[in-house]
């Protein structure tokens, strides 16, 4: 386990876990993160990338990915309690990401001829947001 | 010509959702969330310039003004914070050195590649 010198006291140095800061702070900033994913997929949904492919893949990518965190934060040492706070968080998410459409089997509104903004995507744009929370990774170990 | 407008205001839609998710967490207390409230307004003034100039029908013309307009309502009713200081400023944001409002929401404007020549000249294509 990463540990961490934050101080000395009386000539003996003190350590904290530094797998137990890291993990909660992640967990919440992607949380954060998704949270606007979501509310940026609500609306594409609402639009040309309802019949989209990129829509089920960014569903699946955050599945993925939740499940992901979730795993991280189980065999991390972060104190039980807090642990199951964050998990249920995760839990939620994961639940609202598991009920939307995955399926990939739809043509590229690109392809189709429906969208015309260039070669970027929404869907995907939105998934990019997720980089932007660059602290706080999990150490490897 | 309408693709212009069609794409800008596809992307304004999002961004102003991704902007009021932001409002509901820490961002509504951060100055990055006006900041990114100020960026849509003007873009979405620009965009109302562009329609004026444009060689869209009137009757089409009406109908965009309304869909700028409806989207100005929704920036204006962005729910931010009267005192706001950047939350990392604060302690609070501990995302990193980027900022998921003014980086991340007005970042996907930029997914909007085409029609290339209609920022700098609106009324030359169609």
């Amino acid at each position: 386990m990463a540990k961490a010198r934050c101080g000395r006291i009386l000539g003996e140095d003190i350590y904290i876990n530094r797998r137990r800061r890291y993990t909660t702070s992640y967990s919440t900033n992607q949380l954060r993160a998704y949270q606007v994913v979501f509310a940026a997929r609500k609306t594409l949904d609402q639009d040309i990338c309802h019949d989209d492919c990129t829509l089920p893949n960014v569903a699946i990518s955050v599945i993925k990915r939740l499940s992901k965190l979730q795993k991280d934060l189980a065999a991390s040492s972060v104190v039980e309690l807090r642990k199951q706070v964050v998990t249920a968080q995760i839990g939620d998410f994961l639940a609202r990401a598991s009920a939307l459409p995955q399926d990939v089997d739809r043509p590229c509104q690109k392809t189709a001829g429906t969208c015309k903004i260039g070669n970027g995507c929404f869907a995907s744009g939105a998934l990019k947001m997720m980089k932007l929370v660059t602290e706080s990774a999990l150490p490897t170990q | 010509m309408v693709t212009y407008f069609e794409n800008q205001l596809r992307g304004y839609n999002i961004v102003l959702a991704t902007l009021q998710a932001f409002s509901q967490d820490i961002c509504r207390n951060c100055i990055g969330l006006p900041g990114a409230q100020t960026k849509v307004k003007k873009g979405l003034k620009k965009l109302g310039m562009d329609l004026e100039v444009s060689t869209v029908s009137k009757s089409d013309k009406r109908w965009w003004l309304a869909q700028i307009e409806r989207c100005a309502g929704l920036t204006e009713a962005l729910d931010v914070a009267e005192e706001v200081e950047c939350q990392k400023t604060a302690g609070n944001c501990k995302v990193g050195s980027g900022c998921l409002c003014t980086d991340g929401a007005m970042e996907l404007m930029k997914e909007i590649t085409e029609p290339i020549p209609s920022l700098a000249a609106p009324v030359a294509i169609g």
